[in-house]
């Protein structure tokens, strides 16, 4: 029965060393990590301006990914008008255009709705109003030009 | 002296022919031992040996994260003072300034022939950080394609949203071109 008290006492004075060496370790680590907190919060300048581009790359992707070239969508729509009739007013969105002009016969409206579809980044035309001026006699007309 | 000895013989032959008594004396001695040694040395002593162990495990990961994000750091520093770096801050500025792509796109557009009459700025509302840009120009429609795709080598990044184009009365050949864009910046 003595052997089993002595043995328990030794096994607790292990547990009681195994313990202290745990601390110290545990001690070490802490101040290890408060040692890099610190010089990771001397780079948060740094962090903030990487976390900063990061975000722009993303918006810049994203952005140039979606944008549309309307130089393409106004050209398709102008130099037809330019050959066939006269402007009056055009309003261009990213997937349709809203075009009036103004004609002196009804044969060059059809002329422009021909060289318009002659485009391919057109995929359709819609006739929406056509008006015969009597002031100057004129041909007010009217499309709305889908954009495929 | 002799009565000492003789005590001590007395006192010894009492305890021996008393087994009973030196019996429960180690049962005492061994239930005092399991408690106190036992039950709150030994077991509570695993306990926080093993809560240690697991604070320890942790530690390391946490060390290791920092050791990881630092040599990112180390090694991100450069890469901001880059060329590359410089032209997207300017494409996509930290603060809602318009200044500077003002000059630029009056520049590009009388690069194109248009004068540009007048530019008016204002936020999205929403969490966008966009800036809408509504441009009034004057100028010949010859060109305007050339100068929306001018707009895309601007250094500010932009992105057109809607055109309006209408002939300027009593004015042959010149046309009012509306420009609705949006040019972003990201707060820090």
């Amino acid at each position: 029965m003595s052997v089993l008290i002595l043995a328990i006492q030794v096994l607790f004075v292990l547990v009681v060393i195994f313990n202290i060496i745990l601390n110290v370790s545990l001690g070490a680590k802490y101040k290890q990590i408060a040692k890099l907190s610190s010089d990771m919060t001397a780079k948060s300048r740094v962090v903030t301006d990487v976390r900063n581009v990061n975000d722009k790359i993303i918006l810049y992707r994203s952005v140039t990914g979606s944008r549309e070239s309307y130089s393409d969508k106004l050209d398709s729509v102008l130099i037809p008008v330019r050959e066939t009739s006269e402007l009056v007013s055009l309003n261009v969105e990213s997937k349709n255009a809203k075009l009036s002009v103004r004609a002196d016969r009804p044969l060059q409206a059809g002329l422009l709705i021909a060289k318009i579809l002659d485009n391919e980044s057109v995929s359709e035309i819609i006739l929406t109003s056509a008006e015969l001026r009597s002031r100057d006699q004129a041909y007010i007309v009217g499309f709305e030009v889908v954009f495929k | 002296m002799i009565f000492f000895k003789d005590l001590e013989i007395r006192y010894v032959r009492e305890i021996e022919s008393r087994t009973e008594k030196k019996a429960t004396l180690y049962l005492i001695m061994l239930v005092f031992t399991l408690v106190v040694f036992g039950y709150f040395g030994i077991v509570r002593g695993v306990v926080s040996l093993r809560e240690k162990n697991r604070m320890i495990g942790e530690f390391d990961q946490i060390i290791s994260n920092l050791n990881a994000n630092l040599e990112k750091v180390s090694m991100l520093e450069p890469i901001l003072q880059s060329e590359k770096v410089r032209v997207l801050h300017k494409s996509i500025t930290t603060d809602p300034e318009h200044q500077n792509f003002m000059e630029e796109f009056v520049k590009v557009s009388s690069g194109n022939g248009y004068i540009v009459e007048k530019m008016d700025f204002n936020k999205t509302s929403g969490h966008e950080n966009k800036i809408i840009a509504e441009a009034s120009l004057r100028g010949s429609i010859d060109t305007a394609g050339d100068l929306l795709e001018n707009f895309h080598q601007l250094e500010r990044l932009v992105s057109v949203e809607k055109i309006t184009i209408t002939p300027i009365s009593n004015r042959p050949n010149e046309y009012l071109l509306r420009i609705s864009m949006y040019i972003y910046y990201v707060e820090k």
